[in-house]
Protein backbone atom coordinates (compact mmCIF):
# COMPACT_ATOMS: atom_id res chain seq x y z
CA UNK A 1 0.00 0.00 0.00
CA UNK A 2 2.71 2.36 -1.12
CA UNK A 3 0.42 4.18 -2.95
CA UNK A 4 -1.63 5.48 0.49
CA UNK A 5 1.52 5.89 2.40
CA UNK A 6 0.69 10.27 1.97
CA UNK A 7 -1.60 9.48 4.48
CA UNK A 8 0.47 7.85 7.10
CA UNK A 9 1.16 10.51 10.41
CA UNK A 10 4.60 10.67 9.72
CA UNK A 11 3.83 12.20 6.17
CA UNK A 12 1.51 14.78 7.97
CA UNK A 13 4.04 16.18 10.81
CA UNK A 14 4.42 20.21 10.17
CA UNK A 15 7.44 21.27 8.80
CA UNK A 16 8.38 24.43 10.90
CA UNK A 17 7.21 27.75 9.84
CA UNK A 18 3.44 25.44 8.77
CA UNK A 19 0.68 28.58 9.14
CA UNK A 20 -1.44 26.46 12.20
CA UNK A 21 -4.30 28.84 10.28
CA UNK A 22 -4.30 26.26 7.48
CA UNK A 23 -5.38 23.88 9.85
CA UNK A 24 -9.19 24.94 10.55
CA UNK A 25 -10.19 25.38 6.53
CA UNK A 26 -9.20 21.87 6.55
CA UNK A 27 -11.41 20.65 9.30
CA UNK A 28 -13.76 22.86 7.90
CA UNK A 29 -13.86 21.24 4.22
CA UNK A 30 -14.97 18.02 6.21
CA UNK A 31 -17.46 19.42 8.43
CA UNK A 32 -18.94 21.37 5.81
CA UNK A 33 -19.45 18.24 4.07
CA UNK A 34 -20.44 16.05 6.47
CA UNK A 35 -22.80 18.33 7.84
CA UNK A 36 -24.81 17.36 4.67
CA UNK A 37 -26.68 14.79 6.82
CA UNK A 38 -29.08 17.82 8.60
CA UNK A 39 -30.57 18.41 4.98
CA UNK A 40 -31.55 15.01 4.06
CA UNK A 41 -35.27 15.79 4.75
CA UNK A 42 -35.17 17.48 1.17
CA UNK A 43 -35.35 13.69 0.18
CA UNK A 44 -37.59 12.59 2.23
CA UNK A 45 -40.89 13.67 0.24
CA UNK A 46 -39.03 12.71 -3.40
CA UNK A 47 -38.18 9.09 -1.94
CA UNK A 48 -41.90 8.89 -1.00
CA UNK A 49 -42.95 9.20 -4.70
CA UNK A 50 -40.66 7.41 -6.71
CA UNK A 51 -42.75 4.41 -7.75
CA UNK A 52 -45.97 6.47 -8.31
CA UNK A 53 -43.72 8.69 -10.68
CA UNK A 54 -42.12 6.35 -12.72
CA UNK A 55 -45.23 4.76 -13.41
CA UNK A 56 -46.67 8.13 -14.83
CA UNK A 57 -46.71 7.50 -18.66
CA UNK A 58 -44.63 9.45 -20.71
CA UNK A 59 -47.16 12.33 -22.48
CA UNK A 60 -48.67 12.78 -18.48
CA UNK A 61 -48.70 16.27 -18.58
CA UNK A 62 -47.37 16.45 -14.96
CA UNK A 63 -44.21 15.32 -16.11
CA UNK A 64 -43.88 19.03 -17.13
CA UNK A 65 -43.94 20.38 -13.80
CA UNK A 66 -40.53 21.60 -12.16
CA UNK A 67 -39.81 19.02 -9.84
CA UNK A 68 -40.81 20.11 -6.42
CA UNK A 69 -44.61 20.79 -8.32
CA UNK A 70 -44.56 17.33 -9.81
CA UNK A 71 -43.54 15.88 -6.15
CA UNK A 72 -46.39 17.81 -4.52
CA UNK A 73 -48.70 16.96 -7.02
CA UNK A 74 -48.47 12.93 -7.33
CA UNK A 75 -49.82 10.68 -4.88
CA UNK A 76 -47.78 8.04 -3.56
CA UNK A 77 -48.42 4.58 -5.39
CA UNK A 78 -48.41 1.18 -4.03
CA UNK A 79 -45.14 0.32 -3.29
CA UNK A 80 -43.68 3.47 -2.55
CA UNK A 81 -41.76 4.19 0.61
CA UNK A 82 -43.58 5.64 3.68
CA UNK A 83 -41.84 9.01 4.40
CA UNK A 84 -41.58 7.73 8.15
CA UNK A 85 -40.01 4.45 6.66
CA UNK A 86 -37.47 7.34 4.93
CA UNK A 87 -36.71 8.77 7.93
CA UNK A 88 -34.92 5.74 9.14
CA UNK A 89 -32.13 6.54 6.85
CA UNK A 90 -30.83 9.34 9.22
CA UNK A 91 -31.67 7.99 12.35
CA UNK A 92 -29.10 4.95 11.31
CA UNK A 93 -26.75 7.46 9.75
CA UNK A 94 -26.57 9.23 13.37
CA UNK A 95 -26.99 6.11 14.69
CA UNK A 96 -23.51 4.88 12.65
CA UNK A 97 -22.04 8.31 13.82
CA UNK A 98 -22.08 7.66 17.68
CA UNK A 99 -20.67 4.08 17.29
CA UNK A 100 -18.03 4.65 14.53
CA UNK A 101 -16.70 7.98 16.35
CA UNK A 102 -16.46 5.64 19.80
CA UNK A 103 -15.33 2.69 17.88
CA UNK A 104 -12.50 4.56 15.63
CA UNK A 105 -11.64 6.92 17.73
CA UNK A 106 -8.65 5.33 19.43
CA UNK A 107 -7.37 3.94 15.34
CA UNK A 108 -7.68 7.87 14.35
CA UNK A 109 -5.47 8.76 17.15
CA UNK A 110 -2.75 6.40 16.49
CA UNK A 111 -3.27 6.23 12.41
CA UNK A 112 -3.24 10.67 12.21
CA UNK A 113 -6.51 12.71 10.82
CA UNK A 114 -5.22 12.44 7.05
CA UNK A 115 -6.02 8.53 7.18
CA UNK A 116 -8.88 8.98 8.96
CA UNK A 117 -10.24 12.02 6.92
CA UNK A 118 -9.55 9.70 3.45
CA UNK A 119 -11.23 6.72 4.89
CA UNK A 120 -14.47 9.04 5.81
CA UNK A 121 -14.57 10.70 2.39
CA UNK A 122 -14.66 7.66 1.18
CA UNK A 123 -17.13 6.31 2.60
CA UNK A 124 -19.60 9.38 2.74
CA UNK A 125 -18.92 9.77 -1.08
CA UNK A 126 -19.50 5.48 -1.95
CA UNK A 127 -22.16 5.68 0.88
CA UNK A 128 -24.03 8.28 -1.81
CA UNK A 129 -23.05 6.24 -4.34
CA UNK A 130 -24.46 2.89 -3.17
CA UNK A 131 -27.36 4.89 -2.36
CA UNK A 132 -27.70 5.70 -5.05
CA UNK A 133 -28.23 1.99 -6.45
CA UNK A 134 -30.78 1.61 -4.15
CA UNK A 135 -32.78 4.52 -5.01
CA UNK A 136 -32.69 3.60 -8.34
CA UNK A 137 -33.08 0.09 -7.98
CA UNK A 138 -35.86 0.73 -5.28
CA UNK A 139 -34.12 -1.72 -2.74
CA UNK A 140 -34.63 0.27 0.49
CA UNK A 141 -32.29 -2.21 2.61
CA UNK A 142 -29.42 -0.54 0.15
CA UNK A 143 -30.02 3.03 0.76
CA UNK A 144 -30.26 1.99 4.06
CA UNK A 145 -26.45 0.17 3.49
CA UNK A 146 -25.19 2.83 2.14
CA UNK A 147 -26.26 6.17 3.16
CA UNK A 148 -27.40 4.85 6.53
CA UNK A 149 -24.39 2.53 7.49
CA UNK A 150 -21.96 3.44 5.01
CA UNK A 151 -21.77 7.13 5.06
CA UNK A 152 -23.14 6.94 8.87
CA UNK A 153 -20.02 5.48 9.68
CA UNK A 154 -17.95 8.67 7.22
CA UNK A 155 -20.19 11.07 9.18
CA UNK A 156 -18.26 9.63 12.34
CA UNK A 157 -15.47 9.63 11.44
CA UNK A 158 -14.96 12.54 10.16
CA UNK A 159 -16.59 14.58 12.88
CA UNK A 160 -14.02 13.62 15.15
CA UNK A 161 -10.99 13.32 12.69
CA UNK A 162 -9.94 17.18 12.99
CA UNK A 163 -11.37 17.87 15.89
CA UNK A 164 -8.04 16.26 18.53
CA UNK A 165 -5.55 17.86 15.60
CA UNK A 166 -7.24 21.44 15.97
CA UNK A 167 -6.84 20.79 19.66
CA UNK A 168 -2.93 20.51 19.09
CA UNK A 169 -2.38 23.15 17.06
CA UNK A 170 -4.57 25.71 19.08
CA UNK A 171 -3.51 24.90 22.87
CA UNK A 172 -3.85 28.58 24.04
CA UNK A 173 -7.39 28.44 22.16
CA UNK A 174 -8.97 25.35 22.08
CA UNK A 175 -12.67 26.08 22.02
CA UNK A 176 -12.47 29.31 19.02
CA UNK A 177 -10.71 26.21 16.95
CA UNK A 178 -13.36 23.12 17.65
CA UNK A 179 -16.03 26.03 17.74
CA UNK A 180 -14.95 27.01 13.80
CA UNK A 181 -14.79 23.22 12.97
CA UNK A 182 -17.88 22.07 14.56
CA UNK A 183 -19.37 25.59 13.16
CA UNK A 184 -19.01 23.67 9.68
CA UNK A 185 -21.30 20.75 10.92
CA UNK A 186 -24.21 23.05 11.39
CA UNK A 187 -23.66 25.16 8.38
CA UNK A 188 -23.16 21.72 5.82
CA UNK A 189 -27.28 21.74 6.06
CA UNK A 190 -27.41 25.14 4.71
CA UNK A 191 -25.34 24.33 1.80
CA UNK A 192 -26.59 21.50 1.01
CA UNK A 193 -30.41 21.97 1.29
CA UNK A 194 -30.54 24.59 -1.51
CA UNK A 195 -27.72 22.62 -3.29
CA UNK A 196 -29.65 19.11 -3.42
CA UNK A 197 -32.78 20.93 -4.48
CA UNK A 198 -31.15 23.03 -7.10
CA UNK A 199 -29.70 19.67 -8.80
CA UNK A 200 -32.82 17.82 -8.78
CA UNK A 201 -34.47 20.55 -10.24
CA UNK A 202 -31.64 20.64 -12.57
CA UNK A 203 -31.72 16.58 -13.72
CA UNK A 204 -35.57 16.38 -13.93
CA UNK A 205 -35.37 19.42 -16.25
CA UNK A 206 -32.97 17.23 -18.13
CA UNK A 207 -35.03 13.97 -18.03
CA UNK A 208 -38.77 14.44 -17.58
CA UNK A 209 -39.37 11.16 -16.75
CA UNK A 210 -36.85 11.52 -13.76
CA UNK A 211 -37.44 12.86 -10.23
CA UNK A 212 -33.74 13.70 -9.95
CA UNK A 213 -32.97 11.79 -6.68
CA UNK A 214 -30.82 8.91 -8.25
CA UNK A 215 -28.42 12.05 -10.54
CA UNK A 216 -28.39 13.92 -7.36
CA UNK A 217 -26.87 11.25 -4.96
CA UNK A 218 -24.44 10.66 -7.18
CA UNK A 219 -23.29 14.32 -8.25
CA UNK A 220 -23.18 14.75 -4.21
CA UNK A 221 -21.07 11.97 -3.81
CA UNK A 222 -18.40 13.09 -6.34
CA UNK A 223 -18.69 16.69 -4.41
CA UNK A 224 -17.99 15.62 -1.78
CA UNK A 225 -15.37 12.78 -2.15
CA UNK A 226 -13.84 15.79 -3.73
CA UNK A 227 -14.02 18.40 -1.33
CA UNK A 228 -13.19 16.50 1.38
CA UNK A 229 -9.91 15.81 -0.37
CA UNK A 230 -8.91 19.28 0.09
CA UNK A 231 -9.17 18.70 3.72
CA UNK A 232 -6.89 15.18 3.33
CA UNK A 233 -4.27 16.82 1.40
CA UNK A 234 -4.60 20.65 3.81
CA UNK A 235 -4.32 18.77 7.41
CA UNK A 236 -1.24 18.84 9.10
CA UNK A 237 -0.43 17.71 12.34
CA UNK A 238 2.42 19.57 14.54
CA UNK A 239 5.50 18.36 15.69
CA UNK A 240 5.74 16.86 18.62
CA UNK A 241 6.08 19.73 21.57
CA UNK A 242 5.54 22.16 19.17
CA UNK A 243 3.70 25.25 20.43
CA UNK A 244 2.68 28.62 19.22
CA UNK A 245 5.50 31.20 18.69
CA UNK A 246 5.38 33.38 22.10
CA UNK A 247 2.99 31.18 23.96
CA UNK A 248 3.47 30.10 27.35
CA UNK A 249 0.83 27.87 29.31
CA UNK A 250 -0.77 30.69 32.32
CA UNK A 251 1.26 29.87 35.15
CA UNK A 252 -1.90 30.10 37.22
CA UNK A 253 -2.91 27.09 36.26
CA UNK A 254 -7.08 26.51 36.26
CA UNK A 255 -7.83 23.83 38.64
CA UNK A 256 -9.87 21.97 36.06
CA UNK A 257 -7.17 22.26 33.29
CA UNK A 258 -4.69 19.08 33.50
CA UNK A 259 -1.33 18.83 32.06
CA UNK A 260 -1.42 15.09 31.96
CA UNK A 261 -3.26 12.68 29.88
CA UNK A 262 -5.82 10.41 30.52
CA UNK A 263 -5.98 7.29 27.96
CA UNK A 264 -8.98 6.78 26.31
CA UNK A 265 -9.08 3.11 28.13
CA UNK A 266 -8.87 4.67 31.62
CA UNK A 267 -11.13 8.10 30.62
CA UNK A 268 -14.15 5.97 29.94
CA UNK A 269 -13.65 4.46 33.67
CA UNK A 270 -13.95 7.78 35.38
CA UNK A 271 -16.93 9.69 36.62
CA UNK A 272 -16.04 12.74 35.23
CA UNK A 273 -16.62 10.98 31.67
CA UNK A 274 -19.88 9.76 32.51
CA UNK A 275 -21.47 13.04 34.07
CA UNK A 276 -19.83 14.63 30.69
CA UNK A 277 -21.49 12.46 28.53
CA UNK A 278 -24.72 12.98 31.06
CA UNK A 279 -25.15 16.54 30.12
CA UNK A 280 -24.71 15.65 26.90
CA UNK A 281 -27.33 13.53 26.14
CA UNK A 282 -29.58 16.03 28.25
CA UNK A 283 -28.65 19.07 26.18
CA UNK A 284 -28.63 17.25 22.57
CA UNK A 285 -32.19 15.20 23.64
CA UNK A 286 -33.70 18.75 24.38
CA UNK A 287 -32.15 20.84 21.68
CA UNK A 288 -33.56 17.72 19.34
CA UNK A 289 -37.45 18.21 20.98
CA UNK A 290 -37.09 21.57 19.31
CA UNK A 291 -35.47 20.83 16.30
CA UNK A 292 -37.91 18.04 15.77
CA UNK A 293 -40.81 20.16 16.28
CA UNK A 294 -39.59 23.63 14.92
CA UNK A 295 -42.02 24.02 12.14
CA UNK A 296 -45.41 22.29 13.38
CA UNK A 297 -44.95 23.96 16.67
CA UNK A 298 -44.72 27.51 15.58
CA UNK A 299 -47.53 27.17 13.17
CA UNK A 300 -49.74 25.24 16.07
CA UNK A 301 -48.49 27.59 18.68
CA UNK A 302 -49.67 30.73 16.57
CA UNK A 303 -52.38 29.49 14.34
CA UNK A 304 -52.58 32.28 11.77
CA UNK A 305 -49.33 34.16 12.55
CA UNK A 306 -47.03 31.41 11.43
CA UNK A 307 -48.03 29.93 8.03
CA UNK A 308 -46.10 27.39 6.42
CA UNK A 309 -43.38 29.55 4.63
CA UNK A 310 -42.90 31.14 7.77
CA UNK A 311 -42.51 28.41 9.20
CA UNK A 312 -39.95 27.47 7.09
CA UNK A 313 -37.88 30.61 7.41
CA UNK A 314 -38.34 29.59 11.39
CA UNK A 315 -36.43 27.00 10.87
CA UNK A 316 -33.47 28.41 8.96
CA UNK A 317 -32.90 30.72 11.75
CA UNK A 318 -32.56 28.37 13.52
CA UNK A 319 -30.24 26.41 11.92
CA UNK A 320 -27.90 29.71 11.78
CA UNK A 321 -28.97 30.04 15.58
CA UNK A 322 -27.36 26.25 15.97
CA UNK A 323 -24.70 27.22 13.74
CA UNK A 324 -22.87 30.71 15.45
CA UNK A 325 -23.50 28.85 18.70
CA UNK A 326 -21.27 26.61 17.84
CA UNK A 327 -18.56 29.17 17.04
CA UNK A 328 -19.40 31.82 19.47
CA UNK A 329 -20.15 29.18 23.20
CA UNK A 330 -17.24 27.72 22.40
CA UNK A 331 -15.43 30.89 21.95
CA UNK A 332 -16.71 32.20 25.03
CA UNK A 333 -15.55 29.53 27.00
CA UNK A 334 -12.40 30.36 26.30
CA UNK A 335 -12.78 33.17 28.23
CA UNK A 336 -15.23 31.40 30.85
CA UNK A 337 -14.07 28.05 31.15
CA UNK A 338 -16.05 25.13 29.87
CA UNK A 339 -17.72 24.06 33.00
CA UNK A 340 -19.14 27.62 33.47
CA UNK A 341 -20.17 27.67 30.62
CA UNK A 342 -22.38 24.58 30.99
CA UNK A 343 -23.57 26.06 34.19
CA UNK A 344 -25.37 28.83 31.29
CA UNK A 345 -26.42 26.00 29.43
CA UNK A 346 -28.34 24.22 32.53
CA UNK A 347 -29.26 27.67 33.64
CA UNK A 348 -30.87 29.45 30.85
CA UNK A 349 -31.93 26.64 29.12
CA UNK A 350 -34.51 25.60 31.91
CA UNK A 351 -35.95 29.25 31.75
CA UNK A 352 -36.09 29.66 28.22
CA UNK A 353 -37.71 25.88 27.91
CA UNK A 354 -40.20 26.90 30.67
CA UNK A 355 -41.02 30.32 28.74
CA UNK A 356 -41.84 28.67 25.27
CA UNK A 357 -45.45 27.68 26.92
CA UNK A 358 -45.72 31.20 28.13
CA UNK A 359 -45.12 32.94 25.09
CA UNK A 360 -48.03 30.99 23.69
CA UNK A 361 -50.16 31.80 26.49
CA UNK A 362 -49.25 35.88 26.04
CA UNK A 363 -49.35 35.53 22.26
CA UNK A 364 -45.62 36.74 21.90
CA UNK A 365 -44.24 35.26 18.62
CA UNK A 366 -41.07 37.08 19.66
CA UNK A 367 -40.57 35.78 22.80
CA UNK A 368 -41.13 32.29 21.57
CA UNK A 369 -38.78 33.09 18.59
CA UNK A 370 -36.11 34.45 21.12
CA UNK A 371 -36.46 31.23 23.08
CA UNK A 372 -36.01 29.09 20.17
CA UNK A 373 -33.11 30.49 18.82
CA UNK A 374 -31.09 30.94 22.08
CA UNK A 375 -31.90 27.05 22.89
CA UNK A 376 -30.45 26.09 19.54
CA UNK A 377 -27.70 28.11 19.82
CA UNK A 378 -27.02 26.50 23.26
CA UNK A 379 -27.61 22.77 21.67
CA UNK A 380 -25.24 23.52 19.15
CA UNK A 381 -22.69 25.50 21.55
CA UNK A 382 -22.88 21.92 23.42
CA UNK A 383 -21.23 19.86 20.33
CA UNK A 384 -18.62 22.73 19.94
CA UNK A 385 -17.84 23.21 23.77
CA UNK A 386 -17.23 19.27 24.36
CA UNK A 387 -13.62 18.55 22.73
CA UNK A 388 -12.40 21.37 24.74
CA UNK A 389 -13.80 20.45 28.39
CA UNK A 390 -12.60 16.29 27.30
CA UNK A 391 -9.16 17.88 26.50
CA UNK A 392 -8.89 20.12 29.67
CA UNK A 393 -9.71 17.46 31.53
CA UNK A 394 -8.44 14.43 29.96
CA UNK A 395 -5.58 16.11 27.79
CA UNK A 396 -4.69 16.10 24.45
CA UNK A 397 -3.04 12.81 24.19
CA UNK A 398 -5.86 10.85 23.34
CA UNK A 399 -8.79 13.42 23.08
CA UNK A 400 -10.25 12.42 19.79
CA UNK A 401 -10.55 9.26 20.69
CA UNK A 402 -12.31 10.34 24.43
CA UNK A 403 -14.64 12.27 21.83
CA UNK A 404 -15.67 9.48 20.03
CA UNK A 405 -16.95 7.81 22.79
CA UNK A 406 -18.87 10.08 24.58
CA UNK A 407 -20.61 10.72 21.09
CA UNK A 408 -22.75 8.22 21.70
CA UNK A 409 -24.30 10.58 23.84
CA UNK A 410 -25.65 12.15 20.39
CA UNK A 411 -26.34 8.53 19.62
CA UNK A 412 -28.67 8.16 22.57
CA UNK A 413 -30.39 11.38 22.33
CA UNK A 414 -31.12 10.53 18.65
CA UNK A 415 -33.78 8.20 19.81
CA UNK A 416 -35.06 9.68 22.95
CA UNK A 417 -35.31 12.67 21.99
CA UNK A 418 -37.72 12.28 19.03
CA UNK A 419 -39.74 9.63 20.85
CA UNK A 420 -40.44 12.01 24.20
CA UNK A 421 -41.68 14.38 21.73
CA UNK A 422 -43.49 11.90 19.76
CA UNK A 423 -45.14 10.10 22.58
CA UNK A 424 -46.08 12.95 25.28
CA UNK A 425 -47.31 14.90 22.28
CA UNK A 426 -49.75 11.98 21.46
CA UNK A 427 -50.67 11.46 25.06
CA UNK A 428 -51.43 14.41 25.20
CA UNK A 429 -53.73 14.81 22.39
CA UNK A 430 -55.45 11.73 23.84
CA UNK A 431 -56.10 13.01 26.66
CA UNK A 432 -57.75 15.97 25.48
CA UNK A 433 -55.05 18.66 25.22
CA UNK A 434 -55.53 21.23 23.00
CA UNK A 435 -53.05 20.79 19.41
CA UNK A 436 -51.36 24.48 20.64
CA UNK A 437 -50.65 23.41 24.19
CA UNK A 438 -49.32 19.77 23.31
CA UNK A 439 -45.82 20.71 23.01
CA UNK A 440 -46.46 22.20 27.14
CA UNK A 441 -45.44 19.02 29.12
CA UNK A 442 -42.52 18.48 26.57
CA UNK A 443 -41.06 21.40 27.03
CA UNK A 444 -41.09 21.37 30.82
CA UNK A 445 -39.72 17.90 30.77
CA UNK A 446 -36.77 18.90 28.80
CA UNK A 447 -36.23 21.79 31.13
CA UNK A 448 -36.15 19.01 34.02
CA UNK A 449 -33.45 17.16 32.08
CA UNK A 450 -31.47 20.70 31.86
CA UNK A 451 -31.53 20.61 35.41
CA UNK A 452 -29.78 16.95 35.72
CA UNK A 453 -27.41 17.99 33.57
CA UNK A 454 -26.81 21.28 36.04
CA UNK A 455 -26.37 18.58 38.71
CA UNK A 456 -23.74 16.63 36.93
CA UNK A 457 -21.78 20.04 35.83
CA UNK A 458 -21.28 21.07 39.43
CA UNK A 459 -20.25 17.62 40.15
CA UNK A 460 -17.63 17.85 37.61
CA UNK A 461 -14.01 17.92 39.63
CA UNK A 462 -10.49 17.54 37.64
CA UNK A 463 -9.68 13.66 37.05
CA UNK A 464 -8.06 11.29 40.22
CA UNK A 465 -4.39 11.19 39.27
CA UNK A 466 -4.58 7.63 39.50
CA UNK A 467 -5.63 7.50 36.12
CA UNK A 468 -3.16 9.19 34.36
CA UNK A 469 -0.87 8.21 32.31
CA UNK A 470 2.37 7.34 33.83
CA UNK A 471 5.14 8.95 31.01
CA UNK A 472 3.39 12.19 31.39
CA UNK A 473 5.19 14.86 30.78
CA UNK A 474 8.25 13.14 29.26
CA UNK A 475 7.58 14.60 25.46
CA UNK A 476 4.68 15.97 24.65
CA UNK A 477 5.08 18.88 27.04
CA UNK A 478 8.22 19.50 26.48
CA UNK A 479 7.94 23.05 24.82
CA UNK A 480 10.12 23.54 21.73
CA UNK A 481 9.86 27.37 20.41
CA UNK A 482 8.84 26.03 16.86
CA UNK A 483 6.94 28.70 16.24
CA UNK A 484 3.67 29.10 13.32
CA UNK A 485 0.26 31.07 14.05
CA UNK B 1 18.93 22.05 15.92
CA UNK B 2 20.14 22.77 12.24
CA UNK B 3 16.38 23.31 11.84
CA UNK B 4 15.88 25.06 14.18
CA UNK B 5 18.44 27.84 13.58
CA UNK B 6 17.16 27.48 10.24
CA UNK B 7 14.02 28.23 10.48
CA UNK B 8 14.56 30.96 13.77
CA UNK B 9 16.95 32.77 10.84
CA UNK B 10 14.48 33.18 8.80
CA UNK B 11 11.08 33.06 10.95
CA UNK B 12 9.52 35.66 8.40
CA UNK B 13 10.05 33.94 5.30
CA UNK B 14 8.31 30.53 5.74
CA UNK B 15 4.78 32.32 6.83
CA UNK B 16 4.93 34.88 3.32
CA UNK B 17 5.34 32.40 1.52
CA UNK B 18 2.44 30.55 2.93
CA UNK B 19 0.11 33.65 2.63
CA UNK B 20 -1.18 32.36 -1.02
CA UNK B 21 -1.98 29.15 0.86
CA UNK B 22 -4.64 30.76 3.00
CA UNK B 23 -5.88 32.90 0.46
CA UNK B 24 -7.00 29.70 -1.34
CA UNK B 25 -7.76 27.97 1.57
CA UNK B 26 -10.17 30.39 3.29
CA UNK B 27 -12.21 31.35 0.66
CA UNK B 28 -12.50 27.81 -0.32
CA UNK B 29 -14.51 27.03 2.73
CA UNK B 30 -15.90 30.48 3.70
CA UNK B 31 -17.62 31.25 0.12
CA UNK B 32 -19.93 27.90 0.13
CA UNK B 33 -20.58 28.61 3.58
CA UNK B 34 -21.53 32.25 3.25
CA UNK B 35 -23.42 31.42 -0.11
CA UNK B 36 -25.35 28.64 2.64
CA UNK B 37 -26.14 31.26 5.10
CA UNK B 38 -27.44 34.06 2.70
CA UNK B 39 -29.70 31.48 1.08
CA UNK B 40 -31.11 30.62 4.96
CA UNK B 41 -31.19 34.21 6.09
CA UNK B 42 -33.45 35.21 2.66
CA UNK B 43 -35.44 32.32 3.60
CA UNK B 44 -35.33 33.46 7.59
CA UNK B 45 -36.58 36.31 6.41
CA UNK B 46 -40.27 35.11 5.66
CA UNK B 47 -40.24 35.23 9.43
CA UNK B 48 -40.39 39.60 9.46
CA UNK B 49 -42.55 39.97 6.37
Amino acid sequence: MALLSFLDRERTVAKPGFNRWLVPPAALAIHLSIGQAYAFSVFNKPLSKLVAISQLAPTDTLLALSQSKLVAAVHAGPGDWQISTVGWVFSLAIVFLGLSAAVFGAWLDRVGPRKAMFASAVCFGFGFFLGSVGIRTHQFWLLLLGYGVLGGIGLGLGYISPVSTLIKWFPDRPGLATGMAIMGFGGGAMIAAPLSVKLMEHYHAVNHLSPGVTETFITLGVIYLIYMMFGVFTVRVPAPGWVPAGWVPSAHAKKLVTSNNVSVDNAWKTPQFWLLWVMLTANVTAGIAVIESASPMSQDMFPGKVTAVVAGGFVGLLSIGNMGGRFLWSTFSDYIGRKATYLVFFTLGPVLYVLIPASQRLKSLPLFVFCCFVILSMYGGSFATMPAYLRDLFGTRQVGAIHGRILTAWSVAGLIGPAFLNYLGEYQLRHGVPEANKYNQTMYLMAGLLLVGFVCDLLIRPVDAKYHDVDDGTGSSSAIPSGGH
Amino acid sequence: MVDDVRFQRGAETPVRTETWKLLIAWPFVLIPLLLGLSQTVIKSAAMFK
